[in-house]
């Protein structure tokens, strides 16, 4: 890690998590006032994510989700004082976990659409 | 005059283990812990170690935890503590004996962070310091007695972590440099486990006995740093490196997070960040586990839905509530307040957020409940 790393890390989770709040809040305003009550069945989840619009900021909520997630588990693991070997092999694991998260949420997105 | 007993913190190099001895003192309405213990010392147990100096919280030496909470015992007096004092030494430092721990990687740090605002002029003339102390170096107000450095969450556990008092010096180079490079000082700072570390708890600035804020520094180097202050490339200093053994053996790890002794609201508001992320983290998996019933078609998802609409499974709603709405709140104020907004006045600011916390929280269980009933 470079010097920068620590401020570049930080800044990503402080902003990602200002981003999230104003996501999640879209999130759940979307899932239960813009999807006539809610969404109760298979049909209502289709329907829902058949909007562009929506399937826009869910796919933004889920990469954003899943970015700070991934610096959550850092930051925490970080603060159990790594090695510098361990804290290599820790950027890689949740990386890893982010990708997982993304790829994973994509495909269900693409299963649903797909109906 | 009352009795009180001291229950005091016992170890000697070659212990298998430390233990605690009870002593009872006599104790007059102005005696302070560091007499009783002196006391103690002279008249029941001459083997006790304890460090003093001054008397007078100068000198920063006595610094030690009582009833949970550090303290400079020279200045703590004993009457408000109850019939029972139980008397330890400071966190996250080496141990020497009994009430001393090894100072000498704390003052390490000092020395990297620049030796801000050097106050030789202190040095009476024709004052004859001892050898090996040439010089009266000391930061402004800080005592340099480490009660922050035991307070400290991350401390507990990161062995390369700066540390409070240390980055509360590189701040006062950056603030008033005296001749020194404020870039050097800055560049310091700007590392994974210097100012980038501290996760905002301000319990350095709530043990502090001399309103150093600690805590507020660190907030107001992040500042400056996201500012862009140009920074000179870093010379390696050695507190990047792996602390030696004997220091990171000494740190208490994951157990001072829950240690609920003499803990203000920022520590526990950093205890519940970290609590309700790894919660959210869980729960992010468990929901996308359950999203994969979507792939599988109606029928798995519409069951699943029924079971959702459960009071049972509603009330885990409302607990995934309560996190979702406290780590999000406190996630504000610990981005704001670590940017150096308002972090003279963190702990209302984390007030009014719990308030905010409280009206959606019963919007929110209110909703749920109306789900319950069918609404």
């Amino acid at each position: 890690m470079n010097r920068d790393a620590g401020k570049f890390w930080w800044l990503v989770q402080a902003f990602s998590g200002v981003a999230l709040v104003l996501l999640l809040g879209m999130h759940f305003i979307a899932q239960h006032y813009v999807a006539q009550g809610g969404l109760r069945t298979y049909a209502d989840v289709v329907a829902y994510l058949d909007s562009p619009w929506v399937l826009a900021l869910e796919t933004l909520f889920l990469v954003v989700v899943a970015v700070h997630a991934a610096l959550g588990l850092r930051a925490v693991a970080l603060d159990l004082g790594l090695a510098r070997g361990q804290q290599r092999l820790v950027d890689g694991a949740v990386a890893g976990f982010a990708l997982a998260v993304v790829f994973y949420g994509l495909w269900l997105f693409t299963r649903i659409g797909g109906g | 005059m009352s009795t009180v007993t001291l229950r005091v913190f016992r170890f000697k190099q070659g212990d298998a283990a430390p233990h605690y001895d009870t002593f009872t003192v006599t104790a007059g309405p102005r005696t302070t812990v560091l007499e009783a213990l002196q006391a103690v010392r002279r008249d029941q147990d001459p083997s006790l170690i304890l460090r003093h100096s001054c008397h007078h919280a100068s000198c920063g030496t006595c610094g030690m935890r009582v009833n949970g909470h550090e303290v400079l015992a020279c200045v703590t007096p004993l009457a408000d503590l109850g019939p029972v004092v139980t008397v330890e030494p400071l966190q996250n430092a080496p141990l020497v004996a009994d009430l001393v721990v090894d100072m000498h990687p704390f003052y390490a740090t000092f020395t990297q962070a620049g030796m801000p605002l050097v106050r030789t002029s202190d040095n009476l003339a024709g004052s004859h310091p001892a050898p090996g102390i040439e010089t009266l170096t000391r930061f402004e107000n800080c005592l340099e007695c480490g009660l922050c450095l035991s307070a400290c969450p991350v401390v507990a556990t990161d062995p390369l972590y700066l540390g409070p008092a240390a980055m509360a010096a590189a701040w006062r180079v950056v603030q008033e440099p005296r001749g020194a490079d404020p870039a050097q000082a800055l560049a310091w700072v700007d590392q994974e486990h210097g100012c980038w570390r501290c996760h905002l708890a301000f319990e350095c600035s709530t043990v502090c006995p001399n309103d150093v804020q600690p805590g507020q520094a660190i907030a107001a180097l992040r500042q400056r740093l996201v500012q862009g202050e140009p920074a000179p490339p870093r010379p390696r200093p050695a507190a990047a490196e792996p602390a030696p053994s004997p220091a990171r053996a000494a740190r208490r790890g994951l157990r001072a997070w829950f240690d609920p002794r003499g803990r203000d609201v920022g520590y526990w508001a950093f205890v519940l960040h970290r609590v309700t992320g790894l919660a959210l983290v869980f729960y992010l998996v468990l929901h996308l586990w359950v999203l994969r019933l979507l792939a599988r078609g109606p029928q798995a998802w519409d069951d699943f839905i029924a079971l959702a609409r459960s009071p049972l499974f509603l009330a885990l709603d409302g607990v995934l509530l309560f996190g979702i709405l406290f780590h999000g709140l406190n996630g504000l104020r610990v981005a704001l307040v670590g940017l150096g907004r308002g972090a003279a006045r963190h702990k209302a600011l984390f007030w009014a957020l719990m308030a905010v916390l409280v009206v959606a929280l019963l919007v929110g269980v209110a909703a749920l409940v109306a789900v319950v009933h069918g609404a």
